[in-house]
C-alpha cells in the first residue's frame, strides 16, 4: 500500500514538474529578449550621429538617445528578475521609438545640412560684400574707434565663418556669421545715420551748385566745384565739366568748418583771392580762397560761439594721395595743380559742396564698390 | 528507483555547473567605461570626433552583448569579456590620438601666431618707410588702424589658447593671418602710390 502511494506521489510530482517546465519554456520562448531591436536602435543613432544630427536635429537626436537609454535600463532591470517573470514589451517600444527618432533626426540633419550649405555660401558672399562696404566707409568717413573696431572684428569673424564652412562645420559657421552680423549692423546703422545727417544739407548744396553752374554759363567763365564725398575737384567751363582732379581734405572733412584747428574743409560759395607759387607756399602751388565768407561769419554769430573760424584755406598741391590729411585745405597732385593754376585766375568762383549725388546713390555706390571718390 | 533519483540529481548538478560557469565581467565593464571617460577628459570628442563616436558605439554594443547573455538561462560571457578588453584598449588608443591631435593643433596655432607676428613686424616696418611729412603718413593712417585691430585679435588668440580652446584659436589665427597679409599688400601698394606722386 505504501509503495502504491509513493508511486502515485512521484507521478504527481513528475506531472507537476512537467507542467511547470512547459509553462516555463512557453514563457521563455514567447518573451524573446529585444536584442535585435536595441541593436538596430543603436545603429540608427550612430548613422544619425555621422550626419551631424546632434547639431542639426538636436531635439530629435536627444529623443532617440533618451529612448535607447531607457530601453537599456529597462532591459537591465528585467534581467534582474526570474526568467519566467521578464517582460520586454516596453523595451521593444522604446527601442522602436529610438529607431524612429534616429531616422527622423538623420533625415532632418541631411536636409538641414544641404540647406545650410546653400544659405551659408550665399550669405557669406553677401556678408563679404557688406563687410567690404563697411571697410570702404571706415576708410572714407572719420568714424569713432568703436565703430572701426566693430568693422574689423566682423571681418575676422566672416573669414572664420568661411573656414568653418569649408570644414563642413555648418552650425559653427552660422554662429560666427550671426556674431559678425551684430557688429556689421552697428557699423551700418552708425554710418548710415552719419551720412544721412550730413545729407540733410543736400538741398543747400544743390542750390549752390546750380547757382555756380548758371554763373559759369552766363559769364562763359571757368568755375571750380569741389564735391567732397566724391573727392573731386572739377573745373567747369561755360557750364560743362572741363577737368576733374582727385583731391584730399582735412581729416574731419565731413561737415562744415567751424573753428581753427578742427581739420574740417569748409562748404560754401567762395572765390580765389590769391595765387601762390615758389617760396610763397610749401605745397608747390596754391590758390587761396576767401574763407570765412559772409555766410560763414553769420553762421558763427548765430551759433553764439566765441571761436576763431580759422582761415588760409587753399586749393594746393601735394595731394591726391587717397587720404584726408590737410588742416582743411583741398589738396590735389602737383601735376593737376599745374593744370589748374594755368587755367584759373584771381576771382574765380570756388563752390565746395558735400555731394553732387543724393544720399541713396552715394550709399549704393559705396555698397556696390563703385567710384566713391579717392578711397 | 535509486537510478532514477541518481539521474535527476546528476542533471541538477549539471545545470548548476553550467549556469555558474559564466561570471558577469563587471571589472571589464568598469574598465571600459573608465577608459571612455578618460578619452573624453582629453576632449577626444573634439579632436578625434569620428574615432570617439566609433569607440562609444563599440562600448554600447558590448553592453548590449552583456544584457543578451544576462537574458539567457545558460550564460556565456567569454566573447563579450574579450570584446570589453579590446574596447578598453581602443579607448586608450583614441585618448592617445586625441592628445597627439591636440598637440598638433597647438603647434599649428603657435606657427600661425609666429607668422602673424612676423607680418605685423613687416607691416610696422613698411609704415616706418612711409614718406615723411603729414601727407605721406596720413595716407597710411587708415591702414594703421587695421594693424591695431590685428593686434587686438592677436591678444584674443592668446586668451583663447590659455582657455585651451585650440580649434577656436586655430580658426581665429588663420583669419587674422589672412587679414595681416591683406594689410601688407595694401601697405606696399599705398607706399608705392605715394612715392609716385
Amino acid at each position: 500500500m505504501g509503495k502504491i502511494i509513493l508511486r502515485y506521489a512521484i507521478l504527481l510530482i513528475a506531472i507537476g514538474f512537467l507542467g511547470f517546465s512547459i509553462y516555463f519554456i512557453f514563457n521563455v520562448l514567447k518573451n524573446k529578449p529585444p536584442e535585435q531591436d536595441i541593436e538596430q536602435a543603436r545603429k540608427a543613432i550612430q548613422v544619425a550621429r555621422s550626419v551631424f544630427a546632434p547639431q542639426l536635429a538636436k531635439s530629435e537626436f536627444k529623443e532617440a538617445e533618451a529612448h535607447y537609454e531607457r530601453a537599456m535600463n529597462l532591459w537591465k532591470s528585467e534581467n534582474q528578475k526570474p526568467i519566467y517573470k521578464r517582460r520586454y514589451e516596453v523595451i521593444e517600444l522604446n527601442s522602436k521609438e529610438a529607431q524612429r527618432f534616429a531616422k527622423i533626426a538623420e533625415t532632418k540633419a541631411i536636409t538641414r545640412s544641404e540647406e545650410l550649405k546653400k544659405t551659408l555660401s550665399r550669405d557669406l558672399t553677401l556678408f563679404e560684400k557688406r563687410n567690404a562696404a563697411a571697410n570702404r566707409l571706415t576708410r572714407l568717413l572719420p568714424l569713432p574707434k568703436k565703430i572701426m573696431d566693430y568693422s574689423h572684428k566682423s571681418e575676422i569673424q566672416i573669414i572664420e565663418a568661411k573656414k568653418l564652412l569649408a570644414q563642413n562645420k555648418y552650425v559653427e559657421s552660422a554662429a560666427k556669421l550671426e556674431s559678425a552680423e551684430i557688429k556689421l549692423k552697428e557699423v551700418e546703422a552708425y554710418t548710415s545715420k552719419f551720412l544721412k545727417d550730413y545729407f540733410a544739407n543736400y538741398g543747400k548744396w544743390q542750390e549752390w551748385y546750380k547757382k555756380t553752374i548758371s554763373v559759369s554759363r552766363q559769364e562763359q567763365t571757368r568755375v571750380i566745384i569741389v564735391d567732397k564725398i566724391a573727392h573731386n575737384c572739377m573745373i567747369i567751363n561755360n557750364g560743362t565739366v572741363e577737368s576733374t582732379y582727385k583731391c584730399d581734405f582735412g581729416k574731419m572733412w565731413i561737415g562744415n568748418k567751424n573753428a581753427r584747428g578742427d581739420k574740417a574743409t569748409p562748404e560754401g560759395m567762395y572765390h580765389i583771392t590769391d595765387k601762390k607759387e615758389g617760396g610763397r607756399t610749401k605745397y608747390y602751388k596754391a590758390l587761396l580762397i576767401n574763407y570765412p565768407n559772409q555766410d560763414d561769419i553769420a553762421r558763427l554769430k548765430s551759433s553764439k560761439k566765441r571761436s576763431d573760424m580759422g582761415g588760409l584755406i587753399e586749393i594746393h598741391g601735394g595731394g591726391g594721395t587717397g587720404a584726408d590729411w590737410t588742416d582743411g585745405c583741398v589738396a590735389i597732385s602737383n601735376e593737376d595743380m599745374d593744370k589748374l593754376f594755368r587755367k584759373i585766375s584771381k576771382g574765380t568762383r570756388v563752390t565746395i559742396i558735400g555731394s553732387l549725388q543724393p544720399y541713396e546713390e552715394v550709399y549704393s555706390k559705396i555698397f556696390n564698390g563703385g567710384n566713391d571718390g579717392n578711397k | 528507483m535509486k537510478s532514477s533519483l541518481l539521474r535527476v540529481f546528476a542533471l541538477a548538478v549539471l545545470v548548476v555547473a553550467a549556469t555558474a560557469c559564466s561570471k558577469l565581467p563587471q571589472a571589464e565593464i568598469d574598465a571600459a567605461n573608465v577608459a571612455v571617460e578618460n578619452a573624453k577628459a582629453v576632449e577626444a570628442d573634439v579632436y578625434v570626433p569620428e574615432q570617439f563616436a566609433a569607440l562609444q558605439d563599440s562600448v554600447n554594443g558590448s553592453l548590449e552583448m552583456v544584457e543578451v547573455q544576462k537574458s539567457k538561462f545558460f550564460k556565456n560571457y567569454k566573447a563579450v569579456t574579450a570584446k570589453l578588453v579590446r574596447d578598453a584598449e581602443l579607448a586608450s588608443q583614441v585618448k592617445d590620438a586625441a592628445v597627439a591631435k591636440k598637440e598638433e593643433v597647438k603647434v599649428q596655432v603657435a606657427q600661425l601666431v609666429s607668422e602673424i607676428d612676423t607680418l605685423m613686424e613687416a607691416n610696422k616696418a613698411l609704415l616706418a618707410k612711409a614718406p615723411k611729412g603729414k601727407e605721406g603718413k596720413a595716407a597710411l593712417e587708415a591702414i594703421s588702424n587695421d594693424l591695431q585691430s590685428i593686434e587686438a585679435t592677436r591678444s584674443e588668440i592668446d586668451a583663447i589658447v590659455a582657455s585651451d580652446k585650440l580649434m577656436d584659436a586655430f580658426n581665429k589665427a588663420t583669419a587674422a593671418k589672412e587679414k595681416a597679409t591683406a594689410i601688407n599688400t595694401e601697405l606696399t601698394e599705398a607706399i608705392a602710390k605715394s612715392k609716385k606722386r
